[in-house]
């Protein structure tokens, strides 16, 4: 006997299947990453009405066989609709958003906190553009939610505090910081400005919805290198989205 | 392939390339053909060739089409002042059906789509801004879907066209969001069209 659930969700992607049919990946708040097919759910405006677009925030009813690896998609209602159109940079950075979360969770294994930073995200980027301070919040949080949180207090060498008022070193192959006595001479370590450490580390401990805000000024290239390299360390695949970003931003 | 002739598989690998085909359906087509009119056989596989050596690109309009440029960018009843820009080609048929238009036509060939990595360089856009060069358009109405995808590309088309002069407007929102043009039906369309707004 198949299980019924339901959830609130975050559409990741779809897919056409067939004639009518949509399979979709969700990332749920109470259920982790799901897939699942909606018969005909390129016609029902009743079980889907306009539910099923990437990035659309919604509730999920859906059944699950224990043998199937496909969820069977019941019915999804929008639960916000964004009521400006959005513009294309902020759909492409929605994009990346949505694209590493995905990156970042597995099937039908909770992440509660994944989900959360996705759906405020999202909402963030329905009121105001994406700014650089906002995204690498956004990555930090995600590195942390999925267990790859790197150490932005102390050295993963010694365990001392890494003190702002001292340089520090960022070990590129692993991701992490270092202090001044661990990281120097060390080839594979890059030295790092202190008061770039501190911002990361504000960021991340900063609600989503004050970030976008916050100045990076003369860091802020730096600043995205860095995530940057701690996010490659963990994703699976190239994201697709950084392709249409760059497109974009360049043509400015 | 257990049990299936090696002649017989080649036919089912091929088909079930196709989208929305999966292996059950293209052995049954594949089992179907084997029955068929050795006619008909062959007007399907010399009809697929000639499709793939006659069908061009219109360098105007860049729509598929059967001569360059193609039959609607030739047609002198039709007006150069106004032109429609859709996502897709069967987009371009769904609002020729609808009857409700005398311009011309651009189709983009698809969305800014970042999940995919399609950005404005993978569309029609760059051909699009060389034909206003010309002067003689000075309408644009944007025909995309009403989805996230559709507007978003509505609105860079739009700020990239503003600026050269011309008056750009979008079909109404009669068609409901996360709709397709191309399943819109014609009373419909023929409504958006008439109800476009200024952007
Ligand atoms: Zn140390
Ligand atoms: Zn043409």
């Amino acid at each position: 006997m198949p299980t019924s659930h339901s959830s609130e969700a975050v559409v990741l992607r779809w897919r056409s299947y067939g004639e009518s049919d949509k399979i979709v990946t969700f990332l749920t708040r109470d259920f982790g990453k799901i897939t699942g097919i909606g018969k005909g759910a390129k016609n029902s405006r009743r079980r889907f009405p306009n539910s099923l677009e990437s990035m659309a925030r919604v509730r999920v009813h859906f059944r699950q066989k224990a043998e199937a690896s496909l969820a069977f998609l019941e019915s999804c209602e929008l639960l916000s609709a964004s009521t400006t159109p959005m513009d294309p940079e902020r759909l492409a950075y929605g994009a990346y958003l949505t694209e590493l979360a995905e990156q970042f969770t597995v099937e039908w294994s909770p992440a509660e906190e994944t989900f959360s930073l996705l759906d405020e995200a999202l909402q963030v980027l329905e009121r105001s553009p994406a700014t650089a301070s906002f995204l690498r919040a956004y990555e930090l949080k995600l590195l942390q939610y999925a267990g790859f949180g790197s150490p932005l207090e102390r050295c993963v060498q010694c365990g001392n505090d890494l003190n702002e008022n001292e340089i520090c070193y960022f070990g590129t192959m692993t991701a992490t910081f270092q202090c001044q006595q661990c990281g120097v001479g060390n080839d594979t370590h890059t030295p790092i400005a202190a008061t770039l450490l501190a911002m990361l580390r504000g960021l991340r401990l900063m609600p989503l919805t004050q970030c976008q805000e916050q100045p990076l000024t003369n860091v802020r290239d730096e600043a995205a290198r860095l995530t940057g390299q701690m996010l490659s360390l963990h994703l699976i695949r190239p994201l697709r989205s950084l392709r249409t970003i760059d497109q974009l931003t360049r043509s400015q | 392939m257990a049990g299936v002739p090696v002649p017989l598989e080649r036919v089912i690998n091929e088909l079930v390339k196709l989208p929305g085909i999966g292996e059950k359906t293209a052995t049954r087509l594949a089992f179907h053909l084997t029955r068929a009119d050795r006619n008909d056989v062959e007007g399907l596989a010399n009809s697929l060739l000639s499709m793939r050596e006659e069908l061009y690109t219109c360098s105007v309009c860049c729509a598929l089409a059967g001569a360059d440029p193609c039959e609607l960018c030739c047609d002198p009843r039709r007006s150069d002042e106004i032109v429609c820009v859709v996502e897709e080609a069967a987009d371009l048929a769904a609002v020729e059906r609808s009857g409700g238009f005398q311009g011309r036509y651009h189709v983009l060939q698809g969305t800014l789509s970042p999940l995919d990595g399609i950005g404005p360089d993978d569309l029609r856009i760059t051909e699009l801004v060389r034909r206003l060069g010309s002067g003689t358009v000075r309408e644009l109405i944007i025909a995309t879907n009403p989805t996230a995808e559709g507007e978003a590309t509505a609105l860079y088309v739009a700020n990239l066209t503003k600026p050269l002069g011309v008056t750009v407007s979008r079909i109404a929102h009669g068609l409901p969001m996360g709709g397709d043009v191309e399943y819109a039906d014609l009373a419909t369309l023929g409504k958006a069209l008439e109800g476009r707004r200024e952007m």
